[in-house]
């Protein structure tokens, strides 16, 4: 996979698709500190995805945050030292990243978390481990595979970004506050089962 | 506060609908009670791997290399493991993509580069968001003038494409025209790529696709296995292995041969293709080399090309007229074809020839040490010209002459015989491209 993905930059540089800059600091770099830069970048990507979600719940701009930090962190690749920990540099460019959006929020008199409750997630989130997310992606895996078909249409409509579960309802006949009721049970049947298997292969769940 | 309650307000605050109220009591909640807050981020996590998974989900269906073939050919466990790693390759493409490139290219679809030199033209459908920067989505059209693309699938597909080219991101890769390579990752078997004539699966990992405008199409086997269908007529089916090839005959029937690597390009090149040789003056659309310069042949009347096959040799019997459009100005050479002696015909003979008209460029070098042609110029590099009357005892050849006519900067060109010429005329076209300055 690694080799895809520096193949993938090198397409990407010949594309003459991406600013100077970044490719003064890719050209500049050691092959090997890149590729491994990229390996950890990658390993953290549900992860950091993850901490955003926690900080700003059911923001619709989440990608473009992760997006955000993700370039912050390729601009600042010279500034981390190999063999340090990746995750907590990552998670205070996504802190901040985090903060810059909730300050527009707030200035909008969004309903966000307060900065309090924002402190309290990054400190919960310190024993987060990347390898642990993917484990729990694998396990959600094979638990959707145990819901009824007519469960997996619903987490469908509400997850695929197609009308959700508006256009569900309508289609369906379905209510509305039927249809919550029905992810609400979902979720806690997929979070037991994912739970269980993470405690299967000796997790922290 | 009971977990039915906790749960329904962290369901609320997801998706949008809590009471500030709630929300002042939820916080309290999670702030003061471990338990509590471990919840609300279990709670988060499900909702960004359903997210994340949903996204995923969303690429490996897109219809570029369909998931379903895979699954027909492979056991449910192979499939699982195809699947998800499908999955992982999909999502460290949209990881890249989001790097570097704009939100609306999301990974579907394809992006791509060409090589220096390289004219093309790309539209996309008025029904599709347009994606930025060089990439395709469903019913983007490329269509290469000159030059050399490289393409490369969000599923890990990639292509080399020489043009004249014409293509389409449809359900799957419609090539109209074009001169194309693919390689197709281990796992990603299945994907489709349409011509005119053909429907051509991949099942290995490597294979061309010649599809030709004034030709019948050919599909060309590297490595691996490929099967192939026409499109008409009898819709035969066969399936080639690494080294056979296949083309459509005049009654539609797949004919093989053997594949021949040297016809595709697996890599961009670095610098404008250069090109010093034959001009083929057979009609179509062709390039000088692989990716230089193309140009578009038509003719009327009598007129065959490559008389000696290859080497840029023509023959205007009588009346006849021929028309070159190149895509960049060209310098060429104009002189006496390389007919055999054994030709017991007067050649290059007439006093009233016809005619070499160029829209652009300028007539450079002119040699005659023999005095057997005259030049008349008229504006630029057109000119009118005759033969010097050769001595008919001795019935020479056009081989024996050593005329030249050198023209520089030639975009278009029409060279004739007037119908009042009489007997044959035979000419050696040779090309240098791009132009000496």
């Amino acid at each position: 996979m690694n080799l895809f993905f520096f193949q993938f930059f090198v397409n990407v540089i010949d594309a003459h698709l991406i600013c100077i800059t970044i490719r003064s600091i890719f050209m500049s770099a050691s092959a090997h500190q890149t590729t491994e830069f990229i390996r950890l970048l990658t390993n953290h990507q549900t992860a950091l995805r993850g901490l955003i979600l926690s900080m700003l719940p059911g923001c619709q701009d989440v990608n473009d945050i992760l997006q955000d930090t993700n370039v912050v962190l390729w601009e600042k690749m010279h500034s981390y030292k190999q063999g340090t920990k990746f995750k907590s540099w990552a998670y205070a460019v996504a802190r901040n990243k985090v903060m810059q959006y909730w300050d527009q929020q707030k200035k909008l008199s969004k309903t966000i978390l307060s900065e309090e409750m924002l402190a309290a997630v990054m400190e919960a989130r310190k024993g987060d481990t990347p390898e642990w997310v993917e484990e729990k992606l694998n396990a959600l895996n094979l638990c959707m595979a145990n819901l009824k078909t007519s469960e997996q249409e619903i987490v469908q409509a509400r997850y695929s970004g197609q009308g959700g579960l508006e256009s569900y309802s309508r289609n369906s006949g379905r209510p509305p506050a039927s249809l919550r009721v029905s992810l609400y049970r979902i979720r806690r049947k997929l979070r037991t089962c994912i739970d269980k298997r993470m405690l299967l292969k000796g997790g922290m769940a | 506060m009971i977990d039915t309650e906790l749960e329904k307000l962290i369901q609320d605050l997801v998706e949008g609908g809590i009471d500030p109220h709630d929300l002042v009591k939820l916080e309290a909640e999670l702030i003061s009670d471990p338990q509590s807050m471990s919840s609300y981020l279990a709670y988060q996590d499900l909702n960004n791997l359903l997210e994340v998974r949903a996204e995923i989900c969303r690429q490996v269906s897109t219809p570029v290399v369909p998931v379903e073939l895979i699954l027909k050919r492979q056991k449910l466990k192979t499939f699982r493991t195809a699947l998800l790693s499908a999955a992982a390759l999909v999502l460290l493409t949209l990881i890249v993509l989001n790097l570097f490139f704009v939100k609306t290219n999301q990974g579907k679809g394809l992006t791509f580069e060409s090589s220096p030199g390289t004219k093309f033209t790309l539209t996309h459908s008025a029904n599709a968001e347009a994606p930025t920067g060089l990439a395709m989505v469903k019913g983007s059209r490329l269509q290469l003038s000159q030059g050399i693309v490289e393409l490369s699938f969000a599923r890990g597909v990639k292509s080399v494409i020489i043009a004249p080219a014409d293509l389409t991101l449809n359900d799957s890769l419609y090539l109209k025209e074009g001169t194309a390579w693919f390689q197709v990752p281990k796992g990603e078997e299945g994907f489709i790529v349409r011509t005119r004539e053909l429907d051509i699966v991949d099942l290995g990992t490597e294979f061309g696709v010649l599809a030709k405008a004034d030709d019948n199409d050919e599909v060309h086997v590297l490595k691996g296995k490929v099967q192939v269908t026409a499109r008409r007529a009898l819709k035969e089916s066969t399936t080639l292995t690494a080294g056979q090839a296949s083309k459509l005959d005049l009654r539609g029937r797949l004919v093989r041969s053997t594949s021949e690597f040297s016809l595709f390009l697996t890599e961009l090149p670095e610098e404008v293709i250069s090109y010093r040789g034959a001009l083929d003056l057979t009609e179509g659309t062709r390039s000088l080399g692989k990716g230089g310069v193309c140009y578009t042949v038509s003719s009327e009347g009598n007129v065959s090309s490559n008389y000696n096959e290859g080497n840029g040799d023509m023959v205007i019997y009588t009346e006849g007229r021929v028309s070159v459009i190149f895509s960049e100005a060209v310098d060429i050479q104009i002189s006496a074809a390389n007919l055999p002696f054994d030709q017991s015909s007067i050649w290059n003979s007439d006093e009233d020839f016809g005619s070499f008209s160029a829209i652009e460029g300028s007539l450079s070098r002119f040699q005659d040490p023999n005095k057997e042609i005259l030049i008349e110029p008229l504006s630029g590099a057109s000119f009118d010209w005759k033969f010097s009357k050769p001595n008919t005892s001795e019935l020479r050849t056009p081989s024996q002459q050593t005329w030249s006519v050198e023209l520089k900067g030639i975009r278009e060109f029409v060279f004739s015989k007037d119908a009042a010429s009489k007997g044959r005329a035979a000419f050696n076209f040779q090309v240098t491209s791009p132009c000496i300055q």
